[in-house]
């Protein structure tokens, strides 16, 4: 209405107010319900000048504003950008405050609800991992079209997974230490209350943490921080979930100082893209926030989301070509029902109090500490005593009996092809045929349903001071302490009709726990393995940011010590005594970063952006044990891993156009990977000829990796109702050195069941993990009349499967006497051993909706249709740790479908969601 | 209630009804209530098809006797057959093959089933009752000329001959039917010189024996082996131990285990090597075997005072055998016993090969023994076989007390249990008889060997041997 017009008074009324300086200062707040916004992008248009409201919604430009008239450019994710006009003079203040921000009811935070299921976010069902929630509050069209767009091809910015990339909660860390990784299901469902978001890509400066390679994000849950009024969101998809529900509610700031913010949802589906992939999951969230005095104030939070959904398994290409890429091989019919042999439960609760304490206008202290602990399964079948029951074991299918070793198997092939065809599933009904035989026997079940148990009990502490030493000076530091138990062990869920099971390993018949030798063990009983592994985490961080005129520049440290034991519980038959048993010998890590950045602003139209930064960090503990399931021991000198990286940025911006250019280099050593595998084709002179095949882990070692590349990404507003976009992402991201390679295996007879390959031959191998280039170009339009759509096509390429490392070794070429294969061929080798890089291809995505405004009340519909033109390709895959040398990858590689080609994931076909919400 | 309330109560209500009305099922399964109820229906219709006569139930020896000539029996008719699981591949000792046998107690007659199944035990499970449809399957060897029959469900030919293949999946679903009985088996008491190819399949026991003195400290497998290992087993029922072979795959659980070192029972199949030259035990389960008590000790010569002890020493080889007041006699034919050295040891030995005859039939008779001139007397000797084809080539020990000495035909012959070399001994491998208890016996005795073979079937060409007989007492 008249705001322009009051604000131009507003400018005027300062005119009066005298002062030495000229200021411009203000504060933000929801068009709606009043309340002011914190995290709002206030800008100078066409200056460099660049500040965000802090938690009260306030601002303020101190130095060397310029004069004249000039408009302010509001702008925050998920609001309507809004500009201002304004007339500075010289020795004046300017004061705007309660400048409103509407809602925009077609922004990204909710595109992201729509794009993004939660699921995909995991690492499990795609293999690879997603930095999508990390990105999803970015402003920045190139990282907001990496978390929307991208997400489904697991395209990660710069290379770099999620394990570099910082989410806090009320600033306290969430990745956890076992993978380094955020377990984002912990708060899923609960869209609504997680939208406060804070954002720092890279390695530029946020106010809590030093944060990783790729930037941290911080989502605020304080219940005072939310727009009063509720929410009920309805939402229907054919992704993961088929349905969602979510109501939230917040009061606001209440009498008595109190703040109430509360939420319920529910997702579940009988079956996603995948079959059998069925989605369960609850989600409750409540925070309380007391203003205890003017500058202080508590608030405690509380999240519970369980979830419970089915897997999906990867495939070969033979199993894709035979079924579809909707095949998976983990469920079976039971009284008629689908059931999922593989589930995946996550049930940890968090719990939070955060105290927050502006000592003075200047400077604040936040005091967080948190609790989480619950349960993380992943359910399998065991098979002690019965055949593999997966119905595509690669005796199975038809390219098993064609590779017969006395020739083509025709018979058997169309036998195996028509039975997979037909049925090609588990036989859950011969697995309790099989079980109730053996109760009549009096034996032991030949298979059972468990879960790999990770119960992680996580106290964190700390503390962030926020000050403001001038104008152009501000200090942040903080003090961080984490404590982990970790109980890992494998527990029966389902004894599927059996009387018990042997807890011994049926493969070699060596006791899981010497302690207890030959036990039957019952439902809910533990089997396997037995651990805990306890982690103390002491880190410091501090930070100087200075701002002026022309530049803006940081400089951040941070220090660290980890201390990681591990106790076994289970005493393993092959590594007696205090080897497996009792608290293994302490391992200590030192962990230093340094970073600083500038931004340079040639004009404000122009502005150069460098940011520079090396960390030393602990390993995580996924990575630190060389086989924590059986032993106590560690990788042999381990030490902390070396992250390097720089990036320069020139960025653009008109009140038309925005654009960035990115260049960086970042480089990554002595990392460790440690995998389980099954191996064939084993050689070594400390392996006996008839043990060629071996449960194994593989210890990679000391691994340098290389990326670098280019980022760019424009946004044209065409006019007041079109916007273009468009996004390129060219980067190469490759192994950078020969890494050691060691396998240990309780089947080696060798000194500490180890034997050292030396060099993996991976230098110059691209690194799995997403496409390494990809395009982007879209449009929206946005109706005035409150409806809007939107189009996009996507182009990827150079995504690569990962690469046995076990295979680059002398392992592949040399028998067992250690000389090379007699009738080993480089040129022929080569060939096989040449990376696999999967098909280009091309998506689009459309999106729509429309939203109507009754009253004080909202109602909004949108809906989105992914790969419209239902696109079929790889997103992802790995070659198996079968065939590990020469003789055994060319016969398999000379037959028309490969044994032990490699597995892979497809992205889903055409799917669509769909959502509608009442917002009051 | 404000209006704002009341919409958010609404919201509540709808929000809760949705979550809990929306379950899935995603745990608390209970075991699946078709189980078996196909494999029930088809061995319904199966045994109502034999109570009609639709289907003729044939005896496992039936079955068996149906491979003749080295060429797998296809099975067109409607016949069918019921046996008891002997085998369990549980441990891994028996690998894509189950073998059935035709009771429960005191079996007569095994037969194999070779199907493209592993774990088979926790669906056939030991003493399980089955029921095989052999419509559309085969009856054959796996390997001609091993004499271990087999129910497959194809045929190949290739250096083994013309032989049956595996049942596939699909037929071994359509064919094999348990029923819901589960059989306790009695196992066959067995002394290693009793055990003959009849025995192949069957559950057996042995009572009294021990591994071999050299293998203490062995394990049931051979690390050096690649598939299968030979472990000796010794009992003292005669002079000196006699033996038998148990045999356990590379791929058995218990391989590592390390041998018993007592002596006991011990219990399995009877089946054979691959070349399907011996005859050896394989164990299902390592507690088959109750090896704790003390290790025995065979009685030798020095426990008897010798009656009449022939070593044919005074041989002269290959001349017709003229040994003073014994008699070599043809029936049939005109070859007779020879004498024979080898390596400085002389022994008897028939031969048909190059008789011409188209029958041969050889006694060798020994003196007449004095069989009142002491109490508690044995008989014991050894004999040896080569280029023995078929049981039809056959040699018994005969006994008797009338013979006049010379007119062998007009005596009163009784045959009498001895261990005898047969196919599955190594060529030339002398096989101790094991102690016969003569002491029933008075008068004069006569103990004959007599073979039966013939020079112009190959087949039953072959040659048996006799050395160191004697007529043993107790002192």
């Amino acid at each position: 209405m008249k705001k322009s017009f009051l604000i131009i008074l507003f400018g005027l009324f300062s005119l009066a107010t005298t002062n030495a300086q000229t200021t411009i200062k203000g504060s933000v707040v929801d068009a709606i319900s009043d309340e002011p916004i914190p995290s709002v992008t206030v800008t100078i248009e066409g200056s460099d000048f660049i500040v965000q409201t802090d938690t009260n919604g306030e601002f303020s430009f101190t130095s060397d504003v310029p004069l004249g008239e000039q408009v302010l450019v509001i702008e925050k994710i998920g609001y309507l950008t809004k500009r201002y006009p304004i007339v500075v003079n010289e020795g004046k203040t300017v004061d705007i405050r309660d400048m409103s921000l509407d809602v925009d009811v077609s922004s990204s935070a909710e595109l992201f609800t729509v794009t993004l299921t939660d699921d995909e976010l995991n690492d499990d069902t795609g293999g690879a991992d997603n930095i999508s929630g990390l990105l999803q509050s970015s402003q920045d069209v190139f990282q907001n079209t990496a978390a929307f767009e991208f997400s489904s091809s697991f395209f990660n910015v710069r290379g770099l997974d999620s394990e570099n990339g910082i989410v806090m909660i009320n600033g306290i860390e969430m990745n956890n230490e076992f993978d380094g990784r955020p377990q984002w299901s912990n708060w899923g469902g609960l869209n609504d209350v997680v939208r406060n978001q804070e954002l720092s890509s890279g390695l530029s400066p946020s106010n809590y943490t030093f944060g990783g390679a790729l930037g941290s994000t911080n989502i605020n849950t304080r219940a005072s921080q939310y727009r009063k009024g509720g929410r009920l969101t309805y939402s229907s998809s054919d992704r993961s979930y088929n349905n969602r529900i979510i109501a939230s509610y917040s009061t606001g700031l209440i009498e008595g100082g109190w703040a109430v913010t509360a939420a319920v949802g529910r997702r579940w589906g009988e079956e996603g893209f995948q079959e059998a992939t069925f989605y369960n999951s609850n989600s409750f969230f409540l925070s309380v926030e007391k203003k205890i005095n003017e500058k202080q104030s508590l608030n405690f939070t509380s999240i519970y989301a369980p979830n419970r959904r089915g897997k999906s398994s990867p495939n070969t290409q033979e199993v894709y070509d035979l079924k579809s890429i909707k095949y998976n091989e983990y469920w079976g019919y039971q009284n008629g029902e689908k059931r999922n042999s593989r589930v995946k439960e996550v049930n940890e609760p968090i719990l939070m109090l955060n105290h927050n304490w502006n000592i003075s206008s200047k400077t604040s202290l936040n005091t967080n500490i948190a609790y989480q602990f619950g349960k993380i399964g992943n359910s399998r079948l065991d098979y002690p005593g019965g055949p593999n029951p997966s119905p595509s074991y690669y005796q199975k299918l038809p390219s098993y009996a064609l590779a017969d070793s006395n020739g083509p198997d025709y018979e058997q092939a169309y036998l195996n092809e028509q039975e997979f065809l037909t049925d090609g599933q588990i036989d859950w009904n011969r697995i309790y045929d099989a079980n109730l035989t053996n109760n009549s026997g009096d034996t032991s079940a030949a298979y059972v349903l468990y879960e790999d148990r990770n119960d992680d009990k996580t106290i964190k502490a700390n503390t962030i001071l926020t000050t403001d030493i001038n104008d152009h000076v501000a200090i942040n530091a903080s003090v961080n302490y984490t404590n982990l138990k970790s109980e890992n062990f494998a527990e029966i869920i389902d004894l599927l009709g059996s009387k018990g099971y042997l807890n011994i390993d049926s493969f070699d018949n060596i006791q899981f726990d010497l302690q207890n030798p030959n036990q039957i063990v019952g439902k809910g009983g533990k089997i396997k393995y037995n651990y805990n592994l306890l982690a103390n985490i002491l880190s410091g961080f501090a930070q100087a940011l200075f701002k002026y005129n022309k530049i803006d520049f940081y400089i951040a440290a941070t220090t660290s010590n980890t201390s990681y034991q591990r106790e076994g519980l289970f005493e393993h038959e092959s590594y007696p005594g205090n080897a497996s048993l009792g608290k293994g010998k302490k391992l200590t890590f030192n962990g230093f970063g340094g970073k600083g950045g500038f931004t340079y602003k040639l004009t404000g139209k122009h502005l150069l952006d460098f940011n520079a930064g090396y960390i030393i960090k602990a390993p995580n503990l996924k990575n630190t044990y060389s086989n924590s399931r059986e032993n106590n021991r560690f990788v042999s000198g381990i030490t902390e891993e070396k992250i390097s990286t720089v990036d320069a940025s020139y960025i653009f911006r008109s009140p038309i156009v925005k654009a960035r250019l990115t260049g960086y280099y970042s480089k990554t050593q002595d990392a460790n990977e440690i995998s389980f595998y099954y191996a064939d084709g084993l050689s070594s002179s400390d392996i006996a000829e008839n043990d060629t095949s071996a449960f194994v882990q593989e210890i990679l070692q000391g691994i340098d990796k290389k990326r670098f590349g280019g980022e760019l990404g424009i946004e044209a507003q065409v006019t007041p109702t079109i916007k273009l976009k468009g996004v390129a992402a060219v980067g190469q991201y490759t192994y950078d050195n020969n890494a050691n390679l060691v396998l240990t295996s309780s089947s080696f007879e060798t000194l500490e069941n180890r034997v050292d390959f030396g060099q993996a031959n991976l230098k110059d191998y691209r690194l799995a993990g997403g496409p390494q280039t990809a395009f982007s170009v879209g449009f929206e339009y946005r109706d005035p009349d409150y409806w809007w759509f939107g189009a996009t096509t996507n182009f990827f390429a150079n995504t690569y499967v990962d690469v046995s490392p076990l295979s680059r070794t002398k392992n592949f070429y040399l028998d067992a006497d250690g000389l090379p294969f007699n009738d080993y061929d480089p040129a022929i080798a080569r060939k096989l051993l040449k990376q696999e890089k999967f098909d280009n291809y091309t998506n689009v995505n459309l999106v729509g909706g429309k939203s109507w405004k009754i009253d004080d009340y909202f109602i909004g519909f949108f809906a989105s249709v992914s790969n419209v033109l239902d696109a079929v390709y790889k997103t992802g895959g790995f070659e198996q740790g079968r065939n590990a040398n020469y003789r055994e990858l060319l016969a398999d590689a000379s037959h028309d479908t490969p044994v032990f080609g490699s597995k892979y994931w497809y992205g889903r076909g055409a799917t669509y969601f769909v959502n509608v919400y009442f917002r009051f | 209630m404000s209006k704002k309330n009341k919409i958010l109560s609404i919201f509540t209500i709808v929000t809760f009804t949705l979550a809990f009305t929306s379950c899935v099922k995603d745990d608390d399964y209970t075991v699946p209530d078709s189980l078996g109820t196909e494999e029930n229906a088809r061995l319904n219709t199966l045994l109502s098809d034999i109570q009609t006569g639709n289907t003729t139930l044939l005896s496992v020896q039936n079955v068996k006797d149906l491979y003749q000539n080295a060429t797998p029996a296809f099975i067109e008719t409607s016949i069918a057959v019921k046996g008891y699981i002997s085998s369990s591949d549980r441990t891994g000792n028996f690998f894509k093959e189950i073998y059935l046998q035709d009771a429960p107690e005191n079996p007569t007659a095994g037969i194999k089933i070779i199907l493209n199944q592993v774990d088979t035990y926790n669906q056939y499970n030991f003493g399980r009752e089955v029921y095989i449809k052999l419509t559309g399957l085969y009856v054959g060897e796996e390997r001609v000329g091993t004499g271990v029959i087999a129910i497959g469900g194809s045929t190949q030919t290739n250096q083994f001959g013309t032989t049956v293949k595996k049942m596939t999946e699909n037929q071994r679903a359509t064919s094999m039917f348990r029923s819901e009985n589960t059989a306790t088996i009695i196992p066959k008491t067995l002394t290693f010189s009793q055990v003959n190819a009849s025995d192949i399949g069957l559950y057996v026991q042995f009572e009294g024996v021990e591994f071999a003195d050299n293998l203490i400290g062995l394990q049931y497998f051979d690390p050096i082996q690649d598939f299968d290992t030979s472990r000796n087993l010794q009992s003292c029922g005669g002079i000196g131990y006699s033996t038998f072979n148990l045999e356990t795959s590379s791929f058995a659980s218990f391989k590592d285990v390390f041998l018993p070192t007592g002596n006991g029972t011990v219990s399995g199949v009877i089946t054979k090597t691959f070349d399907g030259r011996s005859l050896v035990l394989a164990l299902n389960e390592v507690n088959e075997l109750n090896l704790t008590g003390p290790r025995c000790t065979p009685m030798t010569t020095e426990d008897f005072t010798v009656v009449f002890n022939e070593d044919f020493q005074s041989a002269v080889n290959n001349t017709i055998l003229d040994f003073p007041e014994w008699t070599n006699f043809s029936e049939a034919g005109t070859f007779k016993w020879r004498e024979k050295i080898f390596s400085g040891n002389g022994y008897a030995e028939f031969s048909s090969n190059g008789s011409g005859s188209v029958s041969n039939i050889a006694w060798l008779i020994t003196p007449g023994i004095d069989m009142d001139a002491q109490d508690n007397e044995f008989l014991n000797f050894n004999a040896a076989q080569h280029h023995l084809d078929s049981p039809l080539n056959m040699l018994e020990v005969l006994l008797s007390t009338d013979y006049d000495g010379s007119n062998v035909l007009a005596a009163t012959w009784t045959a009498v249990d001895a261990a005898l070399p047969s196919q599955s001994n190594p060529w030339y491998q002398f096989v101790d008889s094991g102690l016969i208890n003569l002491s029933s016996y008075s008068g004069t005795l006569y103990v004959a060997f007599k073979v039966v073979g013939s020079g112009t079937n190959t087949a039953l060409d072959g040659a048996y041997q006799i050395d160191d007989l004697k007529i043993l007492a107790t002192n």
